[in-house]
């Protein structure tokens, strides 16, 4: 037996390891220092910063991938970089706007910024996982940091409710994952993906592989809140502090998905990935109707603003389905799956930052009729929370327009009737979602308000729905330049 | 394959429907007289003094958390204590003497452990969570 540890391993992870130390120097700091926590959201994101410079700069020097570090055990492709840059600029603006929320509402603690950036490494590690155990503890490293995130509202009943909720959940979802995973190396004798890629191939028939992917499907449809594993949703988006909502909408979805496409292409080989009648997409098709029309109906009923975009994002969830169907029958369209990627968690941030913009420490003013009249006192958060809705919505000049664009071109480019039905549902199912976008924009324009709300003033606030919203703009308008990033970020590229 | 597994599932049936035979069997033909004094909750003979339900004081929780934080720490111990000697030796260890040079492995994964252990004490002492009020 020898062990070897090849320092060049750890430069190419750098980033990962850098921002988990950071995580642990902010937590010292804030046992250490006390006092204020604003300092702590500052340090945050000055150590994500310095995280995005290294993982800026992998990308910049990439030549190619590096599979075998540690053992198979962490890969580092451009897919994995470009999935790290979303999760850190979704990090730095949540703790932006994270910065001024728990001002207000009196939680300034540095552990809630510290979880941030540990949930963040997490999420790292799960995307570069080569392997099945340590795409686990990355999982795990995020979801426990999430779970504590959600119910780190003190004294908030709902908050405390979501939380548990939330990690109840989880847990069950982690059995199954594991178990899942034990299934598959039992029969394969390996949990490395890439050789799995190769020995699955001819055990695709056996009742156990099968049982074990099926269990892994079910805890990552949990993850990434696919129907009928969605029921957690909007009790935790709308139990949790708004900042954590947002960061759970945006980079924890994009972590699942990132993930799931992994999985995707190292547990299902090419002909088992068929509309024939033992093919793995059927599945994937199926769920990704079920997600994007159940989501999209349920939020139509919503009154509570919060729980409408959870629904949101479910439905969102269901788009992104087609992405993974485009990807598992050609790798080489990622990019327009990127780009969802990308445009969704922008604009999401965005519509929670206005969320998050408009409670105050008495009222959380969530409902609709707390949003009435918005527009005549703060016409230009009205306009920017307008703009996010309409990018949910698919609407042009907005980023969610070219993401629906390039996936549903995507999509089509097989020639498939079933790929074909796919794309009429969601366009069916967009078209049906623009009822319930524009009803909070109903109720800032055109309707009176009994009182003027008391929003956030904080500076950091304005900072991010800024950013948001020229970002919303930039990808609706101009969106080569980011399609042709995310069009390089290819798995083992 | 699946055919090895069949001793297992006729072990699990037998289980399942032993106990469940002999559950039925005891809730047909015994007879049921209960009084007040069989109704009692069992706490090792003894009579309850009061109601089970109390609330335990959140101090507890703490030190269990704590002492499970540890506990698993002694447990890691052990592992990395035997294998010790390997994880030192850069080539193969044969009749427990170490061929081909020692690397400082072995020590430098116990040590990052540990700090990130002692970083946690540090942040638990800090909070006052080692203090009983």
């Amino acid at each position: 037996m020898s062990f070897s540890l090849n320092p060049a391993d750890f430069v190419h992870l750098a980033p990962v390891l850098f921002l988990t130390v950071w995580a642990c120097l902010v937590l010292l700091a804030s046992a250490i220092g006390g006092g204020h926590g604003r300092h702590y959201g500052l340090l945050a994101i000055l150590g994500l910063i310095l995280s995005g410079l290294g993982v800026a700069l992998s990308w910049v020097q990439h030549v190619q991938p590096a599979t075998d570090l540690f053992a198979g055990m962490m890969v580092v492709d451009r897919f994995a970089l470009f999935l790290d840059m979303i999760f850190i600029i979704a990090g730095i603006l949540t703790a932006l706007v994270a910065d001024a929320y728990l001002e207000e509402h009196r939680f300034t603690e540095g552990e809630f910024f510290a979880l941030l950036l540990l949930s963040i490494s997490g999420m790292m590690m799960m995307v570069h996982a080569g392997d099945l155990v340590m795409f686990v503890i990355g999982l795990e490293t995020m979801s426990l940091a999430i779970y504590a995130l959600v119910a780190s509202w003190p004294g908030q009943r709902r908050s405390a409710e979501a939380g548990f909720k939330y990690f109840l959940m989880g847990a069950v979802a982690s059995a199954f994952l594991l178990y899942g995973i034990a299934l598959l190396y039992g029969v394969t004798g390996t949990t490395n993906l890439a050789k799995l890629a190769g020995v699955i191939n001819g055990k695709a028939g056996e009742p156990l592989v099968l049982v074990g992917m099926f269990m892994i499907l079910g805890a990552m449809g949990f993850k990434v809140a696919l129907v009928p594993f969605h029921m957690w949703t909007p009790d935790a988006y709308e139990g949790a502090p708004t900042p954590v909502t947002g960061f759970m909408a945006a980079a924890v979805k994009a972590a699942g998905f990132g993930a799931l496409l992994r999985l995707v292409a190292g547990l299902f080989s090419a002909d088992a990935w068929t509309f024939g009648s033992t093919g793995w997409i059927n599945i994937f098709w199926v769920l990704s109707v079920l997600t994007m029309t159940i989501g999209n109906i349920s939020a139509l009923r919503q009154n509570n603003v919060k729980r409408m975009l959870a629904y949101s994002s479910i439905a969102h969830a269901g788009y992104l389905l087609i992405g993974v169907v485009v990807v598992g029958l050609d790798p080489s369209q990622m990019g327009a799956v990127l780009f969802y990627v990308v445009a969704y968690a922008v604009t999401t941030l965005g519509a929670f930052a206005v969320v998050a913009w408009i409670g105050s420490r008495d009222v959380e003013r969530t409902t609709l009729e707390d949003w009435y009249g918005v527009a005549k006192h703060h016409p230009a958060v009205a306009l920017a929370m307008m703009l996010f809705l309409f990018s949910l919505g698919g609407l042009p000049p907005t980023a969610g327009f070219f993401a629906k664009f390039y996936l549903f071109k995507a999509a089509l480019s097989f020639d498939s009737p079933q790929m074909l039905t796919l794309v009429l549902i969601a366009i069916a199912n967009s078209v049906v979602s623009m009822y319930y976008y524009l009803r909070p924009i109903v109720a800032m324009y055109f309707r009176e308000g009994a009182s003027a709300p008391k929003p956030l003033t904080s500076f950091s606030v304005y900072w991010v729905l800024g950013i948001t919203s020229a970002l919303v703009l930039i990808l609706g308008m101009a969106p080569d330049a980011t399609l042709a990033w995310a069009a390089q970020a290819l798995m083992g590229g | 394959m699946l055919t090895s597994y069949l001793p297992l599932l006729v072990l699990l049936i037998v289980a399942v429907g032993l106990v469940g035979v002999f559950t039925i069997l005891a809730s047909l033909l015994g007879p049921s007289r209960p009084t007040p004094e069989k109704d009692i909750p069992y706490e090792s003979g003894l009579d309850p003094a009061s109601s089970p339900k109390i609330h335990f004081n959140m101090q507890f929780y703490r030190i269990a958390l704590l002492f499970l934080v540890f506990d698993i720490e002694a447990a890691f111990f052990y592992p990395w204590a035997v294998l010790y000697r390997d994880l030192s030796c850069k080539g193969q260890v044969i009749g427990g003497a170490c061929h081909g040079g020692a690397t400082a492995f072995g020590i430098l994964v116990m040590a990052v452990f540990l700090t990130i252990l002692i970083l946690a004490l540090t942040y638990v002492w800090r909070k006052r969570a080692l203090e009983w009020d």
